[in-house]
């Protein structure tokens, strides 16, 4: 099957002199999820309905594989579009809808036999619950023999199950067709979609990285981001210094996506705990009781091999019913009891929602009343105690325990009102509160399990004033089969000089020694056989620096930018460590050494912080030899068949081994450019001839 | 077709009982009951039932539309059903 590309272009549409897009182009290709976010009223739907034809502008250009269309509903085969409202008629059958709607008798069997609407074919469209008939409409329109479907808030105040269902549906149909969707619910339109484009004052905005939906004030700092001291003034005191570049280079996190390392401790289930795993992660720690509490429960759950058996779909429902916004019912029998005739046969969505909400609360409490039971067992560290007596106290209020107590499926005929005021009003903070005591756990059960299968272990604190770090069996986790390396670093050795050929190893042994501190500052384990850190202010790191064209900071001003803010950031805060690797790269060999052996002159007069500077241009070494407080360390190369041989293992001295030329003549770059060369020649000769 | 007869049906739903209430109405001041209904149901009926379904089941239309039927091909085949039931109406009522 070919591509086929959608392209919306020069869309402008006002509403008064209220102008809501101005200037939009987007294109979307078969194979493709678009995902467009915005806020309320920025003109999302409007922009969907003016792609599909039905709300109307002069100013608009919709071509499909380059043809325009003024109508794109009109042309048949083409796209498929999903209203915010329900739109099926009311009054038949689904097997009737179906029959009439869709005309391929293999894609109409395919709709019957759904898992999740065979149950229902009997039923009229107005006895679905909300998400039953927003799954129903999906699962109609993907099955048109369209190219392009456009869904308009496809996950809007439906419950959990079908957010994820109609994710799946859009997932399974996307290889051949392409889908635009846009929605309030931004982690879904994350997840499901493949690109993301910001509506923002009219216009388009593409977004490559999910930061950026912070930095256009779409979402609050913190939501993908690492809050900084001045976003927060609350933790302000006692978080530890990690700055976006850091972040980058130590490919922390990236919306934990395979590959960063916030992916390998993700494994929780649930997705409160997910938000608190990721919350985690984003807010390192100075605070020693924080860090060493932390570890402990890591440390109980890695030893004790507990696993919580979660059933995540019903603490994401729970989670949902109690937050959610729809009217909480009168502790009342007699309304109870008319809500229940009422819906009997036709349950609305709301009382769908409550009713099932109820049971999968009442689930979730005796869960936990159930994981008391486990922990009990156990010798807990006073953190996890505190939590678990907190959950058995809560757990014991009046209100809570009674519900558990006469609970059963059949009481909700007279008491439904009566549950679901206690646990959306009087109870609601008590529901939330074990939540999130749950996804706590969980998370730290998550980062367990990847401290069991990465062969991890818990960092030991050093409570000094004087900085230091010491790591044995040091490792960089997202390699297969790494090589491990020890270092100490004190203040009386707090300037590491690293020296090595290309590729020797000293980038990833310096992301390594980042993470382990960054990890570290979590109270999260280090991939590591031990390590003893101090507290420190911060981490900062100039690994993988690029130009700023923005900015309009060329790659060496970069570098002088990022020196300067660490000279600053020493200036203001004691203990900090620096790596950086081949500082002043991006300017002439002689100004590097001038300024490489100036700056780290600098550095070690400072010794309450640590350092490690990689280079290439080895001559500081002799410089710098004077100097107590540096350790020379080095990766060496060994040559086999004229083929450098890497060892990765970290060594005292200084390296001179000079690689680069040697893999430039490996990849036989010369051998190509002589026979471009020679093609080049021959080409001309048949042109001169001819 | 089944589709446009779904709306044809959809339509009638406020049209019928409107044409109906008509014709009752009608026969207080002397006028035949089915003519006055089947006037009404091509004329002010039908405008009726059309700008209700406007403002009640806008989103409905995307049933259509998403079969490639557009507004004004859905209303000018009904309106072409109701005129042939009329005339069918009106030339029967001549020969007998």
């Amino acid at each position: 099957m070919g591509k086929h590309e959608l392209e919306a272009d020069s869309i402008i549409k006002s509403y008064g002199h209220i102008k809501v897009l101005s200037n939009v182009y987007l294109k979307c290709s078969t194979g493709e999820v678009l995902g467009i976010l915005g806020r309320n009223g920025c003109g999302k739907s409007t922009l969907l309905k003016i792609i599909y034809g039905t709300e109307h502008t002069h100013d608009k250009s919709i071509r499909v594989n380059k043809r325009v269309y003024s109508k794109l509903y009109e042309a048949r085969g083409l796209a498929a579009y999903l209203p915010q409202k329900a739109f099926l008629p009311k009054g038949i059958s689904l097997r009737r809808i179906a029959a009439i709607f869709i005309d391929a008798k293999d894609k109409r069997n395919e709709i019957l036999n759904d898992k999740r609407i065979s149950k229902h074919l009997n039923k009229d469209v107005s006895e679905l619950s909300g998400g039953e008939l927003r799954y129903f409409e999906v699962l109609l329109l993907v099955n048109l023999p369209v190219k392009f479907i456009l869904l308009d808030e496809p996950f809007s105040g439906i419950e959990p199950l079908y957010r994820e269902a109609i994710k799946e549906l859009i997932d399974q149909h996307s290889s051949g067709k392409g889908f635009i969707i846009t929605d309030h619910d931004y982690r879904n339109i994350i997840e499901a979609s493949d690109r993301i484009i910001l509506l923002t004052n009219g216009s388009c905005k593409p977004i490559e990285q999910l930061e950026q939906l912070e930095d256009l004030k779409y979402l609050p700092v913190g939501t993908f981001t690492a809050k900084t001291n001045s976003e927060d003034n609350e933790i302000s005191e006692l978080s530890f210094l990690a700055d976006q570049q850091t972040l980058k280079d130590l490919d922390l996190f990236e919306n934990g996506t395979p590959g960063s390392l916030l992916a390998l401790f993700d494994q929780v289930q649930t997705k409160g705990g997910r938000e608190v795993l990721h919350k985690m992660f984003k807010t390192p720690s100075q605070n020693l009781n924080v860090l060493k509490s932390r570890r402990d429960s890591i440390q109980f759950f890695y030893a004790s091999k507990t696993q919580l058996l979660l059933d995540s779909k019903q603490i994401d429902f729970v989670e949902y019913y109690i937050t959610s916004d729809i009217s909480i019912s009168k502790d009342s029998k007699l309304n109870s009891f008319i809500s229940n005739i009422e819906n009997r046969y036709r349950v609305t969505n709301d009382y769908y929602i409550k009713e099932t909400g109820i049971e999968k609360t009442i689930g979730f409490l005796n869960y936990l009343n159930s994981l008391l039971g486990e922990f009990a067992k156990e010798n807990l560290p006073m953190y996890l105690s505190k939590v678990l007596y907190e959950i058995e106290e809560t757990l014991g209020k009046e209100e809570i325990r009674r519900i558990r107590q006469t609970y059963d499926t059949n009481s909700g005929i007279f008491y439904l009102g009566k549950y679901d005021c206690t646990f959306r009003k009087q109870a609601k903070d008590d529901i939330l509160f074990l939540l999130n005591c749950l996804y706590e756990l969980e998370a730290y059960a998550s980062i367990a399990t990847a401290m069991s299968q990465y062969n991890l272990v818990c960092p030991e604190y050093v409570d000094s004033t004087d900085p230091m770090v010491e790591i044995g069996g040091m490792f960089h986790p997202s390699i297969v089969t790494p090589v491990s390396n020890d270092i100490k670093m004190s203040p009386a050795k707090n300037l590491c000089f690293l020296t090595g050929a290309n590729m020797s190893g000293k980038s990833t042994f310096l992301k390594s020694f980042g993470i382990c501190v960054y990890l570290a500052h979590l109270g999260f384990p280090v991939p590591a056989k031990k390590m003893s850190t101090s507290i420190f202010n911060g981490l900062n790191t100039t690994i993988n620096l690029s130009d700023d064209i923005n900015k309009g900071y060329s790659h060496f001003y970069s570098e002088v930018k990022r020196v300067k803010d660490a000279a600053l950031s020493i200036k203001k805060n004691n203990k900090m460590i620096f790596i950086f690797d081949e500082l002043f790269r991006g300017t002439s060999v002689k100004d590097a050494f001038d300024a490489s052996f100036m700056v780290t002159s600098g550095f070690l007069k400072i010794h309450l912080s640590l350092f490690l500077i990689s280079t290439h241009i080895v001559e500081i070494a002799t410089e710098l030899k004077e100097h107590e407080n540096v350790i020379f360390k080095c990766f060496q190369t060994k040559f086999q068949n004229d083929m450098p041989v890497y060892d990765y293992k970290l060594k005292d001295g200084v390296s001179k081994e000079s690689l680069g030329l040697v893999i430039v003549k490996n990849e036989k770059i010369l051998e190509i450019l002589k026979e471009a060369a020679e093609n080049q020649k021959r080409i001309e000769e048949g042109n001169k001839n001819i | 077709m089944k589709l446009i007869l779904l709306y044809y049906k959809e339509l009638h739903y406020f049209n019928l009982p409107f044409s109906a209430l008509l014709g009752i109405s009608g026969l207080a001041v002397g006028l035949d009951f089915l003519s006055t209904f089947i006037v009404s149901s091509i004329t002010v009926g039908f405008l009726l039932s059309v700008y209700f379904y406007e403002i009640r089941y806008a989103d409905r239309y995307y049933f259509y539309f998403n079969r490639g039927i557009s507004k004004l091909k859905l209303l000018t085949i009904t309106y072409l059903i109701d005129v042939l039931l009329l005339i069918f109406y009106f030339v029967t009522k001549a020969l007998v």
